[in-house]
């Protein structure tokens, strides 16, 4: 049986594979606009995002914020200058999947087609819609 | 002046000197960020400037009102402990720079800190990214409102936290600060000292999904002693010849004394949907019972998002009425009444409403261009209708 193709605009979230929180989209937004910066368990988070100027990235943030990429930006050099965060970190597919691996606190999206491997998939967002199970074809 | 400018110049090599040495000695990262706006603009006709406090007072183009340089350096010295210092040059003080963030910030846990030192003093609710072009839409924040206060920065300590409530998110801040320096700047001989005591300032956001409700409030004991002798001093032959008792004049000058409370208070939302935007933000502020009347400020501002054009209409307003004089509720002779009420109108005159439609054009990662143009109308006859634009470019790095 073939599987259907993925929807252009499927993101997986992952996370390290130590970390048991589960998730909320409302949850999953307040972390991204750093209204809360920590797990449901309370545990710090810190975000990874995929290329600034990449079409998931920018997917990403209409999807998930409602907002462009240049608007997600501009929301977060609030945070920057008054010196609440530092500043964005951007990292291709593979450096992201690695920095999951490694670090305990991190959380990330990738494209739905992503090969994962030691990380633990939160769910998956398709046309704005946050599913808290793996990502189905 | 000259001993502030040769002050912060050797405080931008030393600050200049720590971005290059800091990053390279480090073991934590340290980042240096920046951001500006370079903006043109002018008033038409010039003639009829309303004289609006760095608005564009000079005759002809000008450069200088909303152009500035901001540049931060923020450092982890561990996981919990950080530092940020920025730096503000604006043109309209020659790019002499200042200081305008100076803390050190304790992380108690991921959603609470402390910050000690030098803090933006949240007067209203952009009130610490106001500089910032590019975090917002306008061309400048709302004038009505963010007029840049003298005391927008203070010394001291703050609280922040923030909290999920189910679906809400809350985001609280609270501070106690110091200020000490001169306010009126820019009506020339290098302003008049003041004193704030005990600024408590307390700020409040609660958002669920796309809405935004925030308000916030500050309240300072004020020393301007200066204020009283520049401004109330000259009254002095007035209430002499008025004939009344010294007792009613002394009674009338305790009635304008400025050393008194300082409040200011404001409220607002921000409602974002699919690609509209709506902000609304009113403020309450001034000494009470005091010759500074009770100022109200506010702006409705609608935005439209056509991916990376933003068309942004809004409305602000401005209002001091100088008939309000409760706080010559004490006086009653008529003649030194008058005399108060005269006063007031002088001091309490800026009222004006101005409409503004601007554009915002990402037109890279960090740099939005923008551009706007205003009319208005002020209260004072001298000044009746006024129009203008500006044009400019705002970028983080």
């Amino acid at each position: 049986m073939l599987a259907k193709p993925l929807h252009a605009a499927d993101f997986v979230v992952v996370v390290h594979k130590d970390n048991r929180s589960e998730i909320t989209q409302q949850l999953l937004m307040q972390l991204y606009l750093k209204k809360t910066a920590a797990f449901a368990d309370g545990k710090a988070a810190t975000l990874l995002h995929l290329p600034r100027s990449s079409a998931e990235h920018q997917q990403f943030c209409l999807e998930l914020l409602n907002l462009t990429a240049h608007q997600y930006q501009s929301y977060w050099s609030r945070l920057v200058f008054t010196g609440n965060a530092s500043n964005l970190q951007f990292a291709n597919a593979d450096s992201i999947l690695q920095q999951v691996q490694q670090n305990p606190a991190a959380i990330a999206y990738l494209p739905a087609d992503t090969a994962l491997s030691g990380v633990r998939q939160l769910g998956f967002l398709r046309d704005g819609q946050w599913r808290d199970a793996p990502v189905t074809y | 002046m000259k001993s502030k400018s040769r002050l912060n110049h050797q405080l931008c090599v030393l600050f200049v000197g720590c971005c290059m040495w800091l990053p390279a000695q480090a073991q934590q990262p340290v980042s240096v960020n920046g951001f500006g706006s370079v903006r043109l603009g002018e008033l038409l006709p010039s003639k009829d400037n309303p004289q609006l406090v760095e608005f564009y007072n000079e005759d002809g183009l000008s450069f200088a009102d909303d152009t500035l340089f901001g540049l931060q350096l923020q450092a982890e010295l561990d996981t919990d402990l950080s530092y940020t210092l920025q730096l503000l040059s604006k043109a309209v003080e020659d790019y002499d720079p200042d200081v305008s963030l100076a803390f050190v910030r304790y992380q108690l846990d991921p959603n609470h800190q402390i910050k000690f030192g030098r803090l933006a003093v949240p007067l209203f609710a952009q009130s610490d990214i106001q500089y910032v072009g590019y975090s917002h839409d306008y061309s400048r924040l709302p004038k009505a409102m963010y007029y840049r206060f003298d005391f927008e920065v203070a010394d001291g300590l703050a609280f922040e936290g923030q909290q999920i409530i189910q679906d809400f998110s809350l985001k609280y801040v609270m501070q106690l600060t110091e200020f000490s320096g001169n306010v009126f700047k820019n009506q020339g001989s290098g302003g008049i000292p003041i004193k704030l005591h005990q600024m408590k300032n307390l700020r409040l956001e609660l958002a669920y999904q796309q809405l935004q409700l925030f308000a916030g409030g500050v309240r300072a004991d004020t020393e301007g002693d200066q204020l009283n002798v520049q401004l109330l001093e000259p009254l002095r032959p007035a209430l002499q010849a008025s004939g009344a008792s010294p007792e009613a004049q002394q009674q009338f000058m305790a009635a304008l004394n400025f050393n008194k409370d300082a409040e200011y208070a404001f409220w607002g939302l921000r409602w974002q949907y699919q690609a509209w935007k709506l902000e609304a933000e009113r403020s309450r502020y001034g000494i009470t019972e005091s010759a500074d009347v009770l100022n109200t400020a506010e702006y409705l501002a609608l935005s439209y998002r056509f991916d990376r054009f933003i068309v942004t209409l809004h409305q602000e307003k401005l209002a001091e009425n100088p008939e309000n004089v409760q706080w010559l509720q004490q006086v009653t002779a008529p003649k030194l009444r008058q005399i108060g009420l005269n006063f007031s109108k002088n001091v309490n005159n800026n009222t004006y409403r101005m409409q503004v439609l601007s554009w915002r054009y990402d037109l890279q990662p960090g740099v939005a261009l923008k551009a706007d143009i205003f009319s208005g109308k002020h209260q004072l006859d001298r000044v009746g209708r006024f129009n203008g634009f500006s044009l400019g470019v705002d970028f983080v790095f």
